[in-house]
């Protein structure tokens, strides 16, 4: 694995694990995919009134290859699914998913054709932030879960999620 | 009708290099590249693939049906009322038009006239909307050219109004405030008070807005003489609304065909000259200069009409008074027949239209005498000016792109529906 | 004189019927002679405008099943029309793409929902649902939650 392997469990590791887990969470970089009307909430939450960068998430990054927070916020339709996989797959360990709004919580009020259930068909979701739109303060409070999520782990973790247990939907998107 | 499109330099256009600087020619391949559908200058889900000859753009195929949503098929699953909140998510930004729009659409098929103060009201709120999502367009737009100011400016602005609506009908973004035959609830006390307070600050911060990109260099640049589109093109294309009147066309339904006493308003319709980026971007601000002289209209038509009732007197439309069905068994089956049945609109099929921040906004239903529509398709005025892009990308440079279809305004919600 | 006496005088042979709905003139038109008749339009009666292209799914209730509906406004006269179109499964429809340009994506639309092939239409297409999807979306008969994923984004190319 790494440095991980070598270290014996005790107080040392606890320690680190503190630290870095102290770092992980005070300085989430965001990757915002905003599909419909909860993106407009999330500029509103990223705006100056209610300020996302008060908890650190202030570094809006659009590439994956820089961003460990993949914050989906509206809709994702059977057309978008292959996308969202494959910015998921390009993001680099530790990441963590905020699924944001209904729509992406569980496909919200749309039950067609065209509306993805829920996000967790397609990438493993942390935490689930429900509202139509959430208000910014809803999406905060997930922001506040998430890094008390991310107090709990521990270096020694295996950090790669189990993407085949997925739902079956989800195997039939072709990963580059 | 007002123009006050100034600064407009008359340089010509950047001109692709195929040779160096010794004359000789440049051997140069064309890059096929992909843009989107997530990135941060699509606004929602727009996705590009171009060819590209250096940083001119050959041409460009533009892809939608990201946010496809089906809120067509849903809506004949649901009853007439319940596809009120469908369409708060068409145009998110100005969630208020929508809903006016469809249930101006179901009262004129079931033949009903809604209260004097219930017209006042919903104009009010429609043009509110207006200025709110014409500060979104603003500020997103001008953040893609790199001035973040703007953004926090208009976003603060934006909370304001949110407040006001969120006083009034219980939501920020997705309101689902109107009804068939009236409005959910009546406006609250203080809500003038709060209202005129809003608009003078959108008034004051609205010239800081402008004096930040009005008279600067790089701004002026980067939209003016940007992927024009001539007044005989954009009605071949379909266009309505602020892109219309950008290009010269004065067509606004507010004066062409007026609905909800807008006749008796005094407003202008700003038009533009060149239909480039600067022109759609700038009547923007006029749009919402008159806007602002409505709202104040309407405040005073209200206060002048004094309090009345805000719903159709209708037992088959509107929801009895909650102490009628706790207290009454008369009131009880009215409000559960029409919670369960909801109204049945006679059969036939009916188009109409209301003047959006983006343009026409139409709602044609077909109607079988049911619970359900049997038909709802809406008009999206986005979906026909963005299908121009084509055209009005090639030959520009791919950073002008990012400038053309924020200032198109392309809200995937209402595009892809 | 209004458009309607225009097409009863001028293009007689063409139009099925018409009425008036809510304050808007409908005529119903020969599907096989429509194009020279949408030029006229265009041109002559100055319907410069072309609002809206949609369809309704008559399955069950009529024969054909579909009817195409356009609804034309024009500016300088302030006049509105609609026009209907009955046609069905397996008939193409001549594409008004060259009339009126935004017609180019509204057909593809109507073709990716009701499956209406349009003649000599530029790039006849899916728009709104994904290449991979079997079936159309907003036809009667297709159930509204049956949804089919979509393995990768489709491959764009240049036809020129």
């Amino acid at each position: 694995m790494g440095i991980e392997a070598l270290l014996p469990q005790g107080f040392a590791t606890t320690l680190l694990d503190r630290l870095v887990n102290w770092g992980r969470k005070n300085s989430l970089w965001p990757l915002p995919f905003p599909t419909a009307c909860c993106g407009i909430e999330f500029m509103s939450t990223v705006s100056s009134h209610f300020d996302l960068s008060r908890f650190g998430a202030e570094v809006l990054r659009f590439s994956p290859r820089q961003s460990d927070l993949l914050l989906v916020m509206g809709t994702i339709s059977y057309k978008m699914a292959p996308v969202l996989r494959r910015v998921y797959e390009q993001m680099p360990e530790p990441k963590w998913v905020i699924a944001m709004g209904v729509c992406a919580s569980s496909g919200g009020f749309y039950r067609n054709y065209a509306t993805v259930q829920g996000i967790d068909q397609i990438v493993p979701v942390d935490v689930y932030v429900p509202g139509c739109p959430p208000r910014p303060e809803t999406l905060m409070q997930g922001l506040m879960m998430l890094q008390r999520k991310i107090d709990g782990e521990s270096i020694h973790d295996k950090r790669e999620r189990d993407v085949e247990k997925m739902k079956e939907g989800s195997r039939r998107l072709r990963i580059v | 009708m007002v123009a006050t499109m100034t600064n407009r330099s008359s340089d010509d256009r950047r001109v692709p290099h195929q040779h160096d600087d010794t004359g000789r020619p440049l051997a140069t391949r064309e890059l096929l590249i992909n843009i989107g559908p997530h990135h941060p200058a699509m606004h929602g889900t727009l996705r590009w693939f171009m060819k590209l000859d250096g940083e001119t753009i050959v041409e460009g195929i533009p892809e939608i049906g990201f946010l496809h949503r089906a809120f067509e098929k849903e809506s004949e699953g649901c009853k007439y009322n319940q596809v009120i909140v469908y369409t708060d998510r068409l145009n998110y930004l100005s969630a208020m038009c929508n809903n006016v729009g469809y249930c101006k659409t179901i009262e004129k098929l079931m033949g009903l006239t809604i209260t004097p103060r219930c017209t006042l009201i919903r104009v009010l709120l429609c043009e509110l909307s207006r200025i709110i999502e014409h500060l979104v367009t603003i500020g997103t737009n001008v953040l893609d050219l790199g001035g973040m100011t703007n953004f926090w400016w208009t976003y603060n602005l934006r909370e304001e109004v949110y407040k006001i609506f969120e006083k009034l009908s219980g939501a920020r973004l997705t309101y689902a405030y109107t009804r068939i035959g009236g409005l959910a609830y009546d406006l609250y006390d203080g809500f003038e008070g709060e209202v005129k307070a809003v608009l003078r600050r959108v008034y004051e911060e609205l010239k800081d807005v402008k004096g930040l990109i009005g008279k600067n260099r790089i701004f002026l640049e980067r939209t003016q003489g940007v992927t024009p589109i001539s007044a005989e093109d954009a009605l071949s294309y379909g266009f309505t609304g602020p892109c219309l009147r950008a290009s010269g066309v004065d067509h606004d339904l507010r004066k062409a065909a007026p609905y909800y006493g807008y006749d008796e308003f005094d407003f202008d319709i700003p038009v533009g000259e060149v239909g480039d980026t600067y022109d759609r971007i700038m009547i923007r601000f006029e749009e919402i200069d008159q806007s602002m002289r409505i709202v104040h209209q309407a405040l005073l038509k209200l206060k002048q009409l004094g309090p009345g009732p805000v719903n159709v007197d209708d037992r088959g439309v509107t929801l009895p008074k909650k102490n009628q069905v706790y207290g009454s068994i008369e009131g009880l089956m009215n409000h559960f027949m029409l919670i369960i049945n909801d109204m049945k609109p006679p059969a036939g099929e009916i188009y109409d239209a209301t003047e959006s921040p983006n343009g026409e906004l139409g709602f044609f239903i077909v109607s079988d005498g049911g619970i359900s529509p049997y038909r709802v398709r809406c008009r999206a005025p986005c979906f026909h000016i963005y299908s121009a892009a084509p055209q009005m990308v090639r030959g520009a440079m791919l950073a002008d792109v990012v400038a053309t279809i924020g200032s198109l305004n392309v809200i995937a919600g209402e595009l892809d529906r | 004189m209004s458009s309607i006496d225009f097409l009863q005088q001028h293009h007689a042979d063409v139009v099925i019927s018409q009425h008036v709905e809510f304050d808007r003139n409908i005529v119903q038109i020969d599907r096989t002679r429509m194009l020279p008749v949408m030029k006229a339009l265009q041109a002559e009666r100055r319907f410069n405008l072309l609002i809206d292209l949609t369809c309704v799914d008559y399955l069950g209730q009529q024969k054909p099943r579909f009817t195409l509906i356009y609804e034309l406004y024009s500016l300088p006269t302030k006049e509105r029309l609609r026009i209907h179109l009955k046609t069905d499964d397996d008939v193409e429809i001549d594409t008004v793409s060259g009339i009126w340009r935004n017609a180019n994506w509204l057909e593809r639309e109507l073709f990716d929902m009701f499956g209406i092939r349009f003649r000599n239409h530029p790039d006849l297409r899916r728009i709104l649902c994904h290449h991979e999807f079997k079936g159309h979306a907003l036809r009667k008969d297709y159930p509204v939650d049956k949804g089919q994923w979509c393995s990768d984004l489709e491959e764009l190319t240049f036809t020129s």
